[in-house]
């Protein structure tokens, strides 16, 4: 479990990133985590993972303060950053046996599996890889580390096209019950599909945590020429609009248009508060 | 790479040297024997250990310098003890330790070189150069008072401790920061020790036409037989400047952000 409590954090010389922020998150899930450019994605995958520190307030990794770094709790993360650090002197089959052993779950059939549906090849050097196929080692390393908490910051960036799926289908049928991932991306429809809770990041606070089943058991995303009266946010698509309103007990239940989402609550059309709301007239 | 370039300096430098002193002892014929003995060999020892503490113990963690290999090794599922003492056994302990052994054997090697090059091209055996006598390596003469051994070890082991701390303080600009930084210490030393010298005497330093610079005795005011005030205050002060850097340099990796 992730616990984050009044957490606020600034780089040196610049405004404040994250102000009080509050956060949980229970093990199992797959997390998206969106947010503007500089809203703090990847800096909130580093004070997760320990990299760096909070001015003030507290983050727990299960037990563990990540700011201990302490074995027991690095064994359990795995972060895959935007800019990789690998030994580009290396084979992936040597950089495996070098890595491997500090990850004491790590399976190497789930490596050779995944290398194989990615297409690479083990006994290339790292340094002769494009990087997207670095990546695409990085990303099968991960997922075979078993550990307990992933953190992705932008895991699709640089992948082709065939190999974002075989992403998408490798983190589903490769992630445990008790795994937890956090995909940190601003590429909405690389995760749609994929991503059971979404978090959006802004103002130096979580604007919106939000269960996928939740978000489409009380809103309804469509598609209209003209705007329905109902509808909380709207914007241009073709020749109609895209449109968010509240669900109604009558209505199906439709597919959360993530980027719609992210847009409504980066206006601030919709906000944790529109939920609030909402529970309290149903109930 | 750095003890090979030692090998040939060493190499080089013999051969010319050697060959100034042959031709001098058996075509000049003055009379002088200049050959190399193995007191000579102290000189280019010591620099050596200064080399080695900037090119090789001070690029102590290597990784941190920049941020994408830092956030690889900060993760590294070990503890900050581990990291610490890989580096210290990888960038301290071992070059210091290894280092007077493949100096030694590049001195045997070199002199066995030169000695074999002169017997086959100018069919002449000599006794000299001789090769280092290992343990001569780091004995001092000895009428020398033993606070000037305390000294010059501290100050031998100082350099490279300081160079290890700089490794994580100053990243890739260790080589010239932590030097100068050691230089501006060194200096506001010696600038408030000319201080202290003109608080107790005011006509110790006079600047203008009648020029005078007097500073105080380091030999004076003996605490222990032997054992000035001064040099034991700066002994301590150096001892405690080693143990601090280990100390330092482990905290710094703790705290360390990337």
């Amino acid at each position: 479990m992730i616990s984050i409590q009044n957490l606020s954090f600034s780089y040196p010389k610049k405004d404040s990133l994250f102000h009080e922020l509050n956060w949980e998150c229970s093990d199992g899930s797959i997390i998206g985590l969106l947010g503007k450019n500089g809203a703090g994605k990847s800096t909130f995958l580093r004070l997760l993972s320990g990299l760096i520190f909070p001015k003030n307030g507290e983050v727990k990794v299960g037990l563990q303060n990540p700011r201990d770094r302490q074995p027991d709790f690095l064994k359990d993360i795995f972060l895959i950053p935007d800019e990789l650090a690998i030994p580009i002197h290396f084979k992936v089959s040597d950089y495996t046996k070098m890595m491997a052993p500090f990850y004491p779950q790590f399976n190497f059939v789930r490596f050779e599996m995944l290398l194989k549906e990615f297409e690479i090849e083990e006994n290339a050097k790292l340094g002769d890889f494009s990087f997207g196929q670095q990546k695409k080692v990085v990303l099968a390393f991960g997922l075979s580390t078993n550990c307990k908490l992933l953190l992705f910051d932008e895991p699709t960036n640089g992948l082709d096209i065939p190999s974002k799926s075989t992403f998408r289908k490798a983190v589903a049928a490769n992630l445990g019950d008790q795994q937890t991932l956090i995909i940190a991306t601003h590429l909405v429809k690389d995760v749609e599909n994929l991503i059971d809770r979404v978090v959006i990041l802004g103002d130096g606070k979580v604007k919106l945590d939000q269960n996928l089943l939740a978000l489409s058991d009380q809103l309804n995303f469509g598609y209209a020429i003209e705007m329905p009266e109902t509808a909380i946010y709207s914007e241009k698509g073709g020749v109609g609009l895209h449109f968010i309103q509240t669900r109604q007990e009558n209505q199906n239940q439709s597919q959360v248009n993530l980027e719609l989402l992210f847009n409504a609550v980066v206006s601030g059309a919709i906000s944790a508060q529109t939920f609030l709301n909402q529970n309290q007239t149903t109930s | 790479m750095f003890l090979l370039l030692i090998f040939l300096f060493l190499y080089i430098f013999y051969s010319n040297y050697q060959t100034t002193a042959l031709l001098s002892k058996y075509i000049i014929s003055d009379g002088k024997n200049i050959a190399w003995e193995a007191g000579n060999y102290q000189g280019i020892f010591i620099s050596g250990i200064f080399i080695l503490a900037i090119f090789a113990t001070g690029q102590s963690f290597l990784d941190l310098r920049e941020k994408k290999a830092a956030r690889q090794y900060l993760l590294l599922p070990a503890s900050h003890l581990e990291k610490y003492l890989v580096q210290f056994l990888g960038r301290f302990l071992l070059p210091l330790m290894i280092y007077p052994i493949l100096f030694w054997l590049a001195s045997v090697l070199s002199v066995g070189i030169f000695k074999l090059s002169l017997l086959l091209f100018e069919n002449k055996a000599i006794d000299f150069p001789e090769a280092a006598p290992f343990f001569q390596l780091f004995s001092l003469p000895s009428e020398q008072p033993t606070i000037i051994y305390w000294i010059l070890w501290s100050i031998f082991l100082l350099i490279p401790s300081l160079m290890f701390l700089g490794g994580i303080i100053f990243g890739k600009l260790n080589f010239v920061l932590m030097p100068l930084s050691v230089l501006l210490f060194s200096g506001l030393m010696a600038l408030s020790f000319l201080g202290l010298s003109w608080i107790l005497q005011l006509d110790s330093i006079i600047l203008g036409e009648q020029m005078k610079f007097e500073v105080l005795n380091f030999d004076k005011s003996e605490i222990f037989p032997g054992i000035p005030l001064l040099l034991l205050v700066i002994i301590v002060l150096f001892w405690i400047a080693i143990l601090l850097s280990y100390v330092v340099s482990y905290y710094r990796l703790t705290e360390k952000e990337a």
